[in-house]
């Protein structure tokens, strides 16, 4: 079956997306051919271990890798169908905070210190809605209510220090909604929160998508949120997806190794206390990638066939895998 | 706000009474006896004891400290040993002069120093960055009077275009006033704008790495904007909090300066003063000095509680 998706219903479409950095006076590729799409309503999670390219895959997205130290070697980004690497930089800081906005890992580091959240998240929107001061400062007020922060126009007036971790994350979403998005990005919101702010979290962004109808980018390496909140994972190992598939099928037939020691190491409730089987070794760095396979010297099913690049092909219509082995392997889910 | 202020100023008056001290001391630590100076040749142990009387010397020192400081706090410097003249009515003629150089080299100096930072930082390690560095070292290293001279050399020897001496009051003619200060503020700002630039460039840069950065342009501000609206009140914080050092330079780098550029102002009254020892008026121009250093430093101090809002709600 071809599937031919109507360009219009995809929120986001990202086609072979590459980016390389300097490392060691070369060019270090560390996004390698990625390619995904999301559409409005809809939740794709990035799951990955630290160091595989999610974080990187999405600043590119946004336009945000900078010269001299990074850039973007191929890629289509279609934003409701306009190619954003097309786009002159002016015109695509209009589309950015207003047409796709993101909410960052680091939520402590991520406001800027010398100004008032109110008049932070007020920039944003006059900056892409042209509305008068006071009316953008009436946006902003809004926006904090909507992510649920008490007493939203005094706290407006508040700075980022007089917050607390997941106080900053929320205006971090409040500031990334405030022009209601096509697309929302969203690096590992909760990770940096503690476990009961993390909850909270996740209902305040499954709220927002509803609300407002967004195609949300969740990025996390942690498989219990995503079975909480995705329609649609990509699983990324060494700066490339090596697994995509609809959320409950993943789980249920995982069709990559790395996908499966990954479930395999998720902490089960009612199970405290037994040890997790976390996969052996280091996921491999940009410097020092394989030849063949990027994950077969962590894999316990590699074989000598695996020492040719695999290519990612569709095992059944919607998953796609990133092995050779996808067909004779009987993988497991979730213990 | 109010609160760091209060506490500022209660700051300053231990700094005050160690000033007053030290200038004070000033009168014991001097070789020679003012008294002696003042009698003049051929003057008898008598006449010298005379005017010893006269000026208070033969009195326990706690009660010459007392008198003195009385008198300071009420505005009352003393009087030239020489021309009699009340120190504060010759301060006050020679302030102007010495504060304008001092204001238009601090102008000069922000005018160099912050978009040569910008350039700098924001085209780091590439040649803008190489050439304002180099400047910046230049401006450093060179001695104030080389500069001067040779801004003189150019700009009026050669060129014609600005007098190279005297000076015209502000309010007798400011264009005159400024062609006649702007190469000695050029002259007494290089070494500041350097110094500045040096600064802006690497708190800048630094300030450019941060995620909050990163978060402005996910917004779709402008890149223009990014820099001047959301750096730059960030990166002046570290520099911010030096420029009181810097205007206690200008201060003293302007005695020279004013001597370079025969302008009348505090330095050659200082310079004459020492020559003479001429107590009273070292006294003073020394005590205005430190007052106007503190309340550059108190305006500093504001400064940074605008620019850096965790020290004012803290
Ligand atoms: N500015 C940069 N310069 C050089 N290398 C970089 C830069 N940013 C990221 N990298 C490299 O790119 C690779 C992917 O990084 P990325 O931040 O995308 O990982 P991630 O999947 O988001 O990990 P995490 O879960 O820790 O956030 C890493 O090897 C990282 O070292
Ligand atoms: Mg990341």
């Amino acid at each position: 079956m071809t599937a031919i998706a109507a360009p219009a219903t995809l929120a986001l479409d990202v086609e072979d997306l590459s980016v390389e950095f300097v490392a060691d006076r070369r060019w270090v590729r560390v996004v390698d051919g990625v390619s995904f799409s999301v559409r409005r309503g809809e939740t794709l999670a990035v799951v990955g271990e630290s160091g595989s390219g999610k974080s990187v895959t999405n600043l590119a997205v946004m336009g945000l890798i900078n010269a001299p130290q990074g850039r973007i070697t191929s890629g289509r980004v279609l934003l409701e169908g306009t190619d954003l690497r097309a786009l002159e930089r002016r015109a695509l800081e209009d589309v950015r905070g207003n047409r796709i906005a993101m909410v960052f890992q680091e939520p402590m580091t991520s406001l800027n210190p010398a100004y008032r959240v109110g008049d932070q998240i007020a920039e944003v929107v006059r900056r892409h809605r042209g509305v008068s001061r006071s009316a953008a400062r009436a946006r902003a007020v809004e926006a904090l209510d909507h992510v649920g922060i008490p007493q939203a126009s005094s706290r407006a007036r508040a700075y980022p220090h007089e917050f607390s971790g997941g106080m900053r994350q929320r205006v971090m979403i409040a500031m990334a909604i405030a022009c209601e998005p096509a697309v929302l990005v969203a690096d590992e919101p909760t990770t940096a929160l503690d476990v009961t702010i993390q909850a909270q979290a996740l209902d305040l962004l499954r709220q927002m998508r509803d609300d407002l109808g967004m195609a949300l980018v969740f990025i996390t390496h942690d498989l219990a949120v995503v079975a909480d909140i995705a329609d649609r994972v990509m699983v990324m190992y060494g700066g490339q997806a090596v697994e995509t598939a609809e959320v409950h099928e993943l789980f249920a037939h995982p069709r990559h190794p790395y996908t499966e020691g990954l479930m395999r190491s998720m902490p089960q409730v009612g199970l405290r206390g037994r040890r997790l089987a976390s996969i052996p070794g280091q996921p491999p760095r940009p410097t020092a990638l394989p030849p063949g396979c990027r994950f077969a010297p962590r894999c316990p099913y590699a074989l000598p066939k695996c020492d040719v690049p695999p290519p990612l092909v569709d095992v059944v219509p919607g998953h796609a895998t990133r092995c050779v082995r996808a067909d004779e392997l009987v993988l497991r889910g979730p213990r | 706000m109010i609160l760091l202020l209060g506490r500022r100023l209660l700051l300053m008056v231990p700094i005050l009474l160690v000033v007053s001290f030290l200038v004070f001391g000033l009168v014991v630590a001097v070789p020679g006896d003012p008294a002696i100076t003042l009698a003049g040749d051929n003057a008898t142990p008598e006449r010298i004891a005379e005017i010893r009387g006269q000026l208070g010397l033969d009195d326990p020192l706690a009660q010459q400290y007392g008198r003195w400081v009385g008198g300071v706090v009420q505005g009352d410097l003393g009087a030239s040993l020489f021309s009699g003249r009340p120190v504060a009515t010759s301060i006050a003629e020679r302030m102007p002069v010495t504060i304008g150089l001092a204001t238009l080299s601090m102008i000069v100096a922000l005018l160099i120093s912050i978009p040569a930072g910008i350039i700098a930082a924001t085209k780091r390690g590439r040649w803008p960055d190489r050439v304002a560095t180099f400047l910046a070292s230049a401006g450093l290293a060179m001695p104030s009077f080389f500069l001067g001279l040779v801004l003189v050399l150019v700009f009026s020897l050669q060129l014609g275009w600005l007098p190279a001496t005297g000076y015209v009051p502000f309010e007798v003619d400011p264009v005159l006033w400024l062609k006649h200060m702007i190469l000695p503020a050029i002259t007494l700002g290089a070494a500041a704008a350097a110094e500045t630039t040096r600064q802006l460039r690497s708190s800048l840069s630094d300030v450019l790495q941060q995620d909050y950065i990163r978060t402005a342009r996910a917004k779709g501000t402008r890149a223009g904007s990014v820099i001047v609206h959301h750096a730059l009140k960030n990166a002046a914080v570290p520099v911010v909090t030096v420029l009181g050092f810097q205007v206690a330079f200008l201060l003293g780098g302007s005695v020279i300066v004013e001597q370079i550029f025969a302008l009348p102002g505090l330095g050659g009254l200082a310079i004459r003063a020492v020559i003479d020892r001429d107590i009273p008026v070292i006294q003073g121009v020394v005590v205005f000095a430190a007052v106007l250093v503190m309340v550059v430093n108190l305006a500093v101090d504001l400064l940074y509680g605008w620019l850096n809002p965790k020290i004012r709600t803290a």
